[in-house]
């Protein structure tokens, strides 16, 4: 359906995008995962036709969409990460201008924002006015207002960022069903790394402007078939614990986060002695020590070096 | 699709309380203000005038043109010409028309009061300055600009003006309805000798610039305000819809719109519709305003309609070059700037706060919107057509124009990140 070709994308002396390769076939759910700066939004702007590339080409149905985005602009559906929406008019109201300027009738439109209010559930709010809603009611709205015009396929950048649990899985089901019910193809980046567990069928990750892994879920996790993760909660965490695991010969990656810290050590080993050690050594007193079959937060550290949310 | 964009520019600006109360419910309270505060100092009429004119004649209209007469019955011409030629002096008579039809006439009689002096009179009448302006016919008048006129020989003689300085502005009116006179006489001389017309000088051919005087609609200091601050809060609307467009950029919503298939020139070109739109309401809604709670009257609609119109189209002509710049800049400075502090500068120059005398910085004025949308309201609610106000038109039209063609090429061509 889509495909990105060797896409490069260069500000000045940064290379915002080098070299990326992507394709997205149709009813897929496709995640593009990557830390701040990646180049993911870079990336989505190129593949929506808003930004040009400074090489490479991007495909839809096989037809360049570089000097003929128009095509493409009318099968597409955008979510920005921002909450792309006038404050001061109501649901209704911005329903009624997207789609206006997407040239539907006033019928199809008046059926397809009662369809959307259904999709996004704000039939009760519709004529308040959207500086008035919550965090998580505005999203929906972002979503329902690039739902308008029936995309075939539809990019999602971040779009449950800021909001309540409730909110989150209400979004996340919503994506699920479209892509279920209506055959929606969909690319969604996010931060959380269950989301794209949830939701996708494959997954790209980038990172520095590069594709560095891709494939379903299982594949990208079979990159770390040969480690296990080590899940370590302790009373209070010293830095000499820290730092020892850290010089430990066996530890491939480390993340700690306040009281835990988990490690990705090699399958064979038998590491729970040598924590044990450890935190005798360095008295620190452990809480629980869980190990677990890697997970794509464990790939993505294990890829890049660094969280999804640093 | 324009519509929608409209629509939606509106709604904006009406949930907008702070711009809502600047631009439309400011203007009525300052023009308020204004009136109260200066009230006492300005009559709501034109100044009254009481111009007492000395008229000195050195020689007898009469006995010159009958003078005239006798030469010409003894010339060698055909009878029925030199009939034509008596029957047309006795009927001109310059000084005589001067002092009543043009001085003494019905519309200026209330304001000029014309005395005949004789010639041993007009020096102590200088000195002890007891009018307003002294007109000095010189010797032979009436014979030589009979004679330059009808048998064209010589140059018309000139009349000769003293005024008053004390009295400067009855002294003006004066010089005025004098100048005008004159230029009527040579006018009707040209024609006359070229045989085009008939030589025929009434005071309905004679204006002096008083508006008063030339028998136009006097403008009130309430009228004044009411206009100023008009064409100066109509100003506010570019600020206000640059700087909109400047939040749909930051929130993508400008992105959101063009993955919507719609041109970045559509959504160009619905800036500078919705806010000449936009412009053109504020105004009418003000001159209502005005209209009703300010008895200002409106003499000749077409010139207020046009220049309305044009105002408001170089209204949105700034918006769009706000817009440009902000996208430009990717920052709302340009619109924050010209809100705070060109506009203010636009309303002085422009005389929005009151009337800016001097040449160079009323000339500047005039080169400001609102300036030169000021002085054509200000003759349309004076009564001037069209005709007189089309320079003020073309004007506006113009920076209209330089104003999109500018906004067109500074736009980014390109747009950038979702």
């Amino acid at each position: 359906m889509l495909e990105a070709l060797d896409l490069k994308k260069q500000f000045m002396k940064t290379k915002a995008v080098d070299g990326v390769n992507l394709f997205i076939e149709q009813g897929e759910i496709v995640g593009l995962l990557g830390p701040n700066g990646a180049g993911k939004s870079t990336t989505i702007s190129i593949i929506s036709s808003l930004l040009s590339p400074t090489s490479g080409d991007v495909r839809f149905f096989n037809e360049s969409i570089i000097k003929q985005p128009q095509y493409l602009r009318k099968h597409l559906g955008v979510v920005p990460q921002e909450i792309a929406l006038y404050e001061n008019l109501t649901a209704m109201e911005n329903l009624q201008f997207f789609g206006k300027i997407y040239r539907l009738s006033s019928d199809v439109m008046s059926t397809k924002i009662k369809e959307v209010l259904e999709i996004i559930g704000l039939q009760e709010k519709q004529h308040d006015l959207v500086k008035t809603f919550s965090g998580g009611m505005k999203r929906r709205l972002n979503i329902g207002v690039a739902l308008l015009h029936e995309p075939k396929l539809i990019f999602m950048d971040e779009p449950t960022v800021g909001i309540d649990p409730q909110s989150r899985k209400y979004i996340l089901d919503t994506v699920k069903r479209l892509n279920r019910e209506q055959n929606l193809t969909i690319l969604y980046t996010s931060h959380y790394m269950e989301e794209a567990e949830y939701l996708c069928d494959r997954i790209y990750i980038m990172d520095q402007g590069h594709i560095i892994a891709s494939g379903n879920k299982n594949e990208i996790k079979g990159i770390l078939s040969a480690e296990q993760t080590v899940v370590i909660e302790v009373e209070t965490m010293e830095e000499t614990f820290l730092n020892t695991l850290k010089d430990h010969p066996s530890v491939r990656q480390i993340d700690n986060q306040d009281k835990s810290v988990s490690v990705i050590v090699p399958r064979e080993i038998d590491f729970f002695q040598t924590i044990i050690n450890i935190a005798n050594e360095n008295g620190t007193i452990l809480k629980s020590v869980q190990i677990q079959p890697p997970s794509l937060e464990d790939v993505f550290l294990h890829l890049t070096g660094k969280g999804l949310r640093d | 699709m324009l519509f929608a964009f409209m629509k939606k520019q509106l709604l904006l600006m009406i949930r907008d309380r702070t711009n809502f109360t600047l631009l439309l419910v400011m203007p009525i309270i300052l023009v308020f203000i204004i009136n109260f505060a200066i009230g006492d100092l300005m009559t709501e009429d034109t100044p009254e005038i009481d111009a007492k004119v000395a008229i000195v004649e050195h020689t007898s209209e009469e006995s010159q043109l009958n003078q005239i007469k006798e030469e010409i019955n003894e010339m060698s011409i055909p009878e029925d010409a030199r009939n034509d030629m008596v029957q047309g002096i006795t009927e001109f008579q310059p000084i005589q028309i001067l002092k009543q039809d043009v001085l003494g006439g019905p519309k200026h009689q209330e304001m000029v009061d014309v005395k005949e002096i004789g010639v041993e009179e007009m020096n102590t009448a200088k000195v002890n300055k007891q009018y307003a302006a002294i007109i000095e016919v010189p010797e032979n008048f009436s014979y030589r600009l009979v004679k330059s006129i009808f048998l064209g020989e010589g140059e018309p003689p000139e009349l000769s003006l003293y005024v008053n300085q004390e009295e400067e502005l009855a002294g003006q009116v004066i010089e005025d309805l004098l100048v005008a006179y004159q230029e009527q006489l040579q006018t009707s001389t040209i024609l006359e000798q070229n045989g085009l017309g008939e030589l025929r000088i009434t005071s309905q051919d004679v204006k002096g610039e008083t508006v008063a005087i030339s028998g136009m609609n006097p403008i009130t200091n309430t009228t004044y305000y009411v206009v100023g601050m008009s064409v100066m809060f109509v100003l506010y609307i570019a600020s206000t819809m640059g700087a909109y467009a400047y939040e749909e950029k930051r929130d993508h919503l400008f992105n959101r719109i063009l993955i919507a298939n719609v041109s970045r020139w559509v959504y160009f070109l619905s800036i500078f519709i919705s806010s000449s739109f936009t412009g053109f309401i504020q105004l009418m809604i003000l001159f209502s305003v005005s209209v009703t709670i300010f008895d200002v009257t409106l003499p000749n609609f077409p010139s207020f309609l046009a220049t309305s119109i044009l105002l408001s189209f170089s209204v949105g002509g700034i918006a769009s070059l706000l817009t440009s710049i902000n996208y430009r800049l990717n920052s709302d400075q340009a619109s924050a700037i010209f809100g705070s502090a060109i506009v203010t500068l636009f309303a002085f120059f422009g005389g929005s706060f009151f009337p800016i005398g001097g040449d160079v910085i009323n000339t500047l004025g005039k080169l400001t919107p609102n300036g030169s949308g000021l002085t054509a309201f200000l003759s349309a609610f004076q009564g001037y057509g069209m005709e007189d106000i089309s320079g003020y038109l073309f004007y506006l039209g113009g920076l209209t124009l330089v104003t999109l063609v500018m906004a067109v090429v500074i736009f980014p061509k390109r747009g950038k990140a979702v």
